[in-house]
């Protein structure tokens, strides 16, 4: 793959591009894994017939657009409705009856994507008859994302799949009840996307801005190293009210972690944790 | 003359009219004349006739008077009353009536006068009364009719004056008639004189218009002729254009068939017909369309053969005629007819090439126009036809073509779609790949990561079993070791000793001096070895914490007396001068274990004796610290001192200043090691100072009170553990079955009591003394056993033998009170065995065997109280029932030490609260219990800082949700797992204020009396309440005021509502309205250009700043906000 005679960006062109990124817009990938990072990065230059590290910094620091495009390639954007639907079933099981106990229900979902676990997390709250009084803030680093989500709008050829996932979360309803078809899109319901704001929100410079009883952080933090997942762990932990709940995506853990001892496994299997004081 | 017939006519007309009129008018005015003549006769008549009354009248009367006269019958005189009336009102009305008649009217005066007069004499002088004389009679008479004379003369004259009047009017009347007859004679005259001149004219007139209609009659004939012709030309042309039309604008073969017929059979109106077109390949004739013929009768006919057939090859138009009525019917949706009728056939050719053949039925004949127009039609359908077939052709060929290309394009699209797809779908697969990779990367690491620190652990544990058991070992080598010697080193010692002491003592008499000597040298060479060993077991036993202390109030003269007593021998032996003293302020007693305590001060003086000459000093103080909270007890000698350096070795074991003084003053050497470990174990200390050959100072600190946890052997027991396994699993243990308990049938949330007690009757005894207080029972008649079931079980109390098999009760109480779970557990201690170490044990009681019922009783109050004490006291303040019961049971459940009491009102709960300490509050909200009601209680427990939880049943709003948060930050709302967040809630709550109570609870910054933000209107807007909650008490306590808003669009509101607002805190990230937008509005659309507004960001981007400065911000500071920064920022933007 890749331009033939491409070569592969020198660790020093590396630490130049972070640098530059950084001190030009502000973004912070030093604390990314390295090697998928790099791979995003080929990829980029191979899209955009970039041939040369030296060249793809020029580019990059003297373009806004091509800087957004390259935020756009680097960030992995992929998700689907009811992603892993035995995570979902257990929040709907698990936490979702504790939820009920809090007249306001404030919920983060962090590095959303272009919003399709906010919606099924959304048609689970509606189902509970707590969508009402929940209040969702859906961020993510990537604005191109964020725009997406706004809109609700979802490629139809995904929802038989999807159907399929919700399913499997111990559905009540049927799923066609959340969507309205328009051609090759369907367009989730407005009163599911209700209570939902989107907003730009960096996980590793940004700050708390809430308290809230349950963030979702899935397959977010695989692409962070391991000091940077400390860090927004530590950021989420501030985040929770006492006894609040996490959900990380199923191939992250709090393992290693300094705050392992803070939380209480909810449902191992599924990565379900609860902040413990 | 005049020409013209109509004028003459017109003007003869109005002659005529004119003289009607004139004559009438006329007429009318004579007729009106006489008319009024007629009235002016009637009206002299009428004067004439008022005469006569008044003359009949006046007669009456006179006659009246008469026969009065003579018959003075009264009502002779009737006459005369009536008339006396009736005159004078005829008299009124005929000078009416003459009034227009000059001379008259003075006739009709005079008359009147007259009449007067005669009516007034008839009244007065003249009045008749029946029994007058006659000569008067007579006089009156005559004077009477004197005056009757006049009158009837007046009377006359006005009646020829009036009837002169009448013939004179008479003949006016009479003139007038003449006139009018004449002017009637000469009008009808004239008139009839113009009549018959216009009739004449008029019969002129007619008689010429004849002829002319006669003559245009026939020339209208003519006309009518030419234009019927015209008009069947033009029908056919017509028919022709119509049909000529209907074929324009013709998409296939078969519509024009259809058009053709319908067409044909329209403009002919001829009920049905069909068309046929040819078939060339089969040389036949088909059927394309008809008009009401059933779809039966739609054939195909040989060219040639039968009627149509023949009919298509005759080139022109044929009829067949009387066509039967059974040989067709024409059909519509409403029925059929059949009739007699014609058949018109018109083959279409073209070219000399049959193109079609039209049938046309018709019920009656067949006109010649129709056949003409047929005729004539022929070409133009037969060219039709043709056009339309070629142009059929070229359209299947064009429709073909038009299909591929479409087909080419649908490919075309379905490529691209497909390579959208593709791409889409390698794209996806790639992000896919990536996370997966990622993913993987990820785990691989974590497994790394897990494996190295498994290694690691695995390391550490084997090095630390290897550690544990090179320590058990050391530590067993150490003691086997201790013990060992001791008894080893005693032993022969012991025989040495008694030797030594025997040989000295010489009962033999057989040893000389020397050899005395000697003896008593191996005699006291002994003790001193039995000294060392006596004191390293000492040390050993002090170093490892097996030393009892027995802490107890010791008087200080009391020790001085003591050691007086037993050094002032030594002291006079040796010559040297010993003082005992005793400061200012020296307490009484102090709390410590006297005899160590000695044991230090003895050892310290006894080195003074040793390394002080004959004729030195030896002191002994007892004083106060500086600080007054020790005592210090300090041993001074004149001897010969420590130099500096070695004071600090002298406490070390085996040292001493000098390697040679213990060989030369004896000792061991380890008294002063010995004493610095006691005097810790104590709680003091040592200290020396000294000075070579001057002497030395030894002090020792002791404290007033001993505070050391070391009471008791805790070392000894941290060993046993060491060397016997603390976990005890299930398998090890035997449960007992001898004595019957309720392990079988425990009710959860009652109170259990465990009993571990190897006398099975004494075990029973309790058992059921404790049932009989309304506990569930557990026996254990081994130690382990016990240990177990009090894991297991968890009972609410303990009641402890000391002396058990397997396991001592002193090793299970030690594993209960380093037990999480059990340590709170009240144990009571029942045991035959007298140890003194309960005093200092963590138990609620010691019992000696054997106890009565009394002392039992007693025990068991205690642990009720203590198992009531150890739970935390919730108050519940509901009005309705709020399942306590449940509520009690899950505590039990999840073994949280709660007790929950409730009250319905709040004056309930007040009274509570004031009688009895609780640790929570919980407030149910409903129906008489509402935020207000809370806020009083909260009010009520504000001194208190009890913590309080709301309850909700039901949905609130965020300003009521923000009301409540100020009062409790715990708010629950019911919902199926309610109880269980309340407990967990409860627990942690409670948890936390154990672990803060020692802390001072001041985070808030000191306010500073700062006159630029003091009564300041600051707006905080932030949905984040703890932020909300956190500025608000800050700047509150520096005295300003605070309003605050949840949300973009809130904060509009609040400002709308206080204009007067000095400063915004503006948060960024919000729902509704962001912090962007709502600066922009505030700017904008409230055109509040100057009002500070501080943004509060959780975002730390480059950009971001320059973001909220471009919305309208003044300044910028980033979350979690530093609250000295931000009443500095906040100075500077309200500083004028
Ligand atoms: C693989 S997607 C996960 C989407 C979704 N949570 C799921 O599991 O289906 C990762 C998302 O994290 C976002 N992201 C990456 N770095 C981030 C950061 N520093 N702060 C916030 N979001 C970030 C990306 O933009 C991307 O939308």
């Amino acid at each position: 793959m890749g331009i033939p005679g491409r070569p592969e960006l020198a660790a020093h062109e590396f630490e130049q591009l972070l640098h530059m990124l950084y001190h030009v817009y502000g973004y912070d990938f030093s604390g990314y894994s390295k090697s998928s990072l790099l791979r995003r990065i080929h990829k980029f230059m191979d899209d955009k017939q970039v041939s040369n590290g030296k060249q793809l910094i020029q580019l990059l620091a003297g373009d806004v657009v091509a800087f957004n495009g390259f935020l756009e390639t680097i960030t992995v954007n992929v998700t689907e409705m009811f992603r892993d639907p035995l995570f979902y079933k257990s929040l709907r099981e698990k936490v979702l009856p504790v939820l009920a106990t809090y007249p306001q229900i404030n919920i983060w979902h962090a590095g959303c994507s272009t919003g399709e676990e906010v919606f099924s997390l959304c048609i689970l709250l509606f189902e509970a008859g707590l969508l009402h009084r929940t209040r969702i803030y859906a961020t993510d680093i990537n604005a191109a994302n964020l725009e997406k989500a706004r809109t609700g709008v979802l490629p139809m050829h995904h929802m038989r799949e999807y159907t399929v996932n919700y399913r499997q979360t111990g559905a009540v309803n049927d799923f066609s009840d959340y969507y309205t078809a328009l051609y090759d899109h369907v367009l989730i319901n407005k009163e599911i996307r209700e209570r939902v704001v989107f907003l730009q929100h960096n996980l590793v410079t940004d700050r708390s801005f809430n308290e809230f009883q349950l963030i979702l952080c899935r397959n977010v933090m695989i692409y962070f190293n391991k000091q940077l997942q400390g860090k927004v762990l530590r950021l989420f932990y501030e985040s929770l009210s006492s006894l609040g709940f996490l959900g990380l995506g199923m191939k992250e853990s709090l393992l290693f972690s300094e705050q392992k001892s803070k939380f209480t496994a909810v449902d191992p299997t599924v990565k379900l944790f609860r902040k413990k004081n | 003359m005049i020409r013209s017939l109509p004028l003459r006519l017109y003007s003869g007309l109005g002659i005529a009219v004119l003289l009607v009129f004139l004559v009438g008018f006329i007429t009318i005015d004579s007729l009106e004349k006489q008319a009024k003549e007629a009235d002016m006769v009637r009206h002299t008549h009428q004067a004439i006739s008022y005469v006569r009354d008044v003359r009949f009248s006046i007669m009456q009367i006179r006659g009246g008077r008469r026969a009065y006269w003579v018959t003075a019958a009264p009502q002779d005189m009737d006459a005369y009353e009536k008339g006396a009336s009736y005159i004078p009102n005829r008299m009124t009305q005929l000078r009416e009536m003459v009034r227009d008649n000059a001379p008259q009217v003075k006739n009709v005066l005079l008359l009147d006068s007259m009449v007067t007069d005669l009516l007034r004499y008839w009244r007065t002088t003249g009045a008749i009364q029946p029994d007058m004389p006659v000569a008067i009679f007579r006089s009156i008479i005559l004077e009477e009719e004197k005056k009757l004379g006049f009158i009837t003369k007046q009377l006359e004259k006005i009646k020829i004056e009036e009837e002169d009047l009448l013939i004179k009017r008479e003949a006016v009347v009479v003139g007038y008639n003449e006139r009018t007859k004449l002017i009637l004679y000469i009008g009808i005259s004239v008139l009839m004189i113009v009549v018959l001149l216009l009739i004449n004219a008029v019969i002129q007139t007619l008689k010429s218009r004849y002829k002319a209609g006669l003559r245009l009659q026939s020339t209208l004939e003519e006309t009518e002729k030419a234009s019927k012709l015209a008009q069947e030309k033009n029908w056919v042309l017509e028919g022709m254009s119509y049909i000529n039309n209907r074929l324009q604008v013709v998409d296939s073969s078969s519509e024009l068939a259809n058009r053709i017929i319908t067409a044909l059979v329209q403009y002919l109106e001829v009920p049905a017909g069909v068309i046929y077109f040819v078939d060339r390949e089969n040389e036949k004739l088909v059927t394309s369309a008809s008009v009401a013929v059933s779809a039966a009768s739609r054939k195909t006919f040989v060219i040639g053969e039968g009627i149509v057939g023949n009919a298509a090859m005759a080139k022109t138009v044929s009829i067949i005629r009387n066509i039967p009525p059974d040989y067709w019917k024409v059909e519509s949706s409403l029925g059929q007819v059949t009739g007699n009728g014609e058949i018109a056939y018109v083959p279409l050719w073209m070219n000399e090439e049959l193109k079609g053949l039209i049938e046309l039925g018709c019920f009656s004949t067949f006109s010649e126009l129709q056949i003409s127009l047929l005729k004539s039609c022929t070409d133009i359908l037969s060219a039709a036809i043709n056009s339309y077939q070629s142009r059929d052709k070229i359209n299947e060929l064009l429709d073909e073509l038009q299909e591929q290309k479409e087909a080419l394009l649908e490919q075309q699209e379905e490529l691209r779609q497909t390579n959208d797809e593709l791409s889409r779908q390698t794209e996806e697969l790639q992000a896919s790949e990536e996370e997966l990779k990622t993913q993987e990367e990820e785990l691989k690491q974590i497994n790394l990561e897990l494996k190295e620190r498994n290694d690691a652990i695995e390391n550490a544990r084997h090095a630390l079993t290897l550690k544990a058991k090179e320590l058990e070992n050391t530590s067993r080598y150490k003691s086997e070791f201790l013990a060992n010697m001791s008894h080893e080193l005693r032993t022969p010692l012991n025989s040495v000793l008694i030797l030594a002491k025997l040989l000295a003592d010489n009962n033999a008499q057989n040893l000389n001096a020397k050899q005395i000597e000697y003896a008593n040298i191996i005699y006291k060479s002994g003790n001193d070895l039995l000294q060392l060993i006596n004191d390293i077991l000492d040390l050993s036993k002090i170093e490892s914490g097996k030393v009892d202390l027995l802490i107890e109030d010791v008087s200080v003269e009391s020790v001085a007396q003591d050691i007086t007593q037993l050094f002032s021998v030594v002291a006079a032996e040796k010559r040297i001068n010993f003082t005992v003293e005793a400061g200012a302020g020296v307490p009484s007693t102090i709390q410590t274990d006297k005899q160590r305590l000695q044991q230090v001060i003895k050892n310290l003086l006894s080195n003074a004796f040793k390394f002080t000459p004959a004729e030195g000093n030896i002191g002994l103080a007892f004083r106060l610290s500086p600080g007054k909270e020790k005592l210090l007890i300090s041993v001074s000698d004149t001897g010969i001192g420590i130099p500096p350096e070695k004071q600090q070795l002298i406490f070390e074991a085996f040292q001493q200043a000098d390697g040679s003084t213990s060989r030369k003053y004896g000792g061991t050497g380890l008294g002063l090691s010995i004493s610095l470990e006691l005097m810790k174990l104590l709680g003091g200390n040592i200290s020396v100072q000294s000075e070579a050959n001057k002497g030395s100072v030894f002090t020792l600190e002791v404290p007033f009170v001993f505070e050391g946890t070391a009471s008791i052997d805790n070392k000894e027991y941290a060993d046993e553990f060491l060397l016997k396994d603390p976990i005890l699993s299930a398998e090890q243990v035997r449960e007992q079955t001898v004595v019957a308990d309720d392990r079988a049938q425990l009710k959860k949330g009652e109170r259990l009591m465990l009993i571990i007690e190897d006398d099975v009757n004494f075990a029973t005894i309790i058992r059921d003394y404790a049932r009989h207080k309304g506990y569930q029972v557990i026996i254990a008649l081994e130690g382990d056993e016990g240990l177990h079931y009090a894991r297991k079980y968890k009972p609410n109390a303990i009641i402890l033998d000391i002396q058990l098999p397997v396991m001592d009760g002193w090793t299970i109480l030690k594993h209960i009170r380093s037990d999480e779970a059990l340590r709170h557990t009240p144990v009571h201690i029942i045991s035959a065995f007298d140890d003194s170490r309960f005093k200092q044990a963590d138990v609620m009681a010691y019992l000696k065997k054997p106890i009565d019922t009394d002392t039992l009783e007693r025990a068991f109050g205690m642990l009720g109280d203590h198992i009531r004490k150890g739970l935390k006291q919730v108050l519940i303040i509901s009005a309705v029932h709020f399942e306590e019961d449940h509520l009690h049971q899950l505590a039990t459940e999840k073994e949280y030490k709660l007790h929950f009491e409730q009250v319905t009102t709040i004056q309930e709960a007040a009274a509570c609260i004031d009688k009895q300490p609780y640790d929570c509050v919980i407030i149910h909200i409903g129906a008489s219990i509402q935020l207000q009601e809370a806020k009083h209680i909260h009010q009520h427990l504000s001194d208190k800082k009890l913590p309080i939880i709301i309850h909700l049943d039901e949905d609130i709003t965020a300003t009521d949700e923000m009301e409540f948060r100020k009062i409790s930050g715990i708010i629950i709302r019911s919902a199926v797992t309610a109880n269980n967040r309340l407990l967990d809630e409860l627990e942690l709550f409670l948890h936390k204020m154990e672990g803060a109570e020692t802390k001072t609870s001041g985070q808030l910054l000191t306010p500073v009396s700062d006159h630029s933000l003091i009564n300041k209107k600051i707006l905080v807007v932030d949905d984040d309440m703890r932020n909300v909650f956190a500025l608000s008490a800050v700047l509150e306590s520096n005295k300003m005021q605070v309003l605050a808003a949840g949300d973009g669009r809130e904060s509009l509101e609040q400002l709308k509502k206080h204009p007067d607002t000095d400063l915004v805190l503006m948060d960024i990230m919000m729902p509704e309205m962001d912090g962007y937008e709502a600066m922009q509005r505030i700017r904008k659309d409230l055109k509040m250009a100057h009002l500070p507004i501080i943004a509060l960001t959780a975002k730390a981007m480059a950009g971001d700043r320059d973001k909220c400065i471009a919305a309208g911000a003044s300044d910028y500071i980033t979350k979690p906000v530093e609250m000295q920064k931000l009443l500095s920022l906040m100075r500077v933007w309200l500083t004028k």
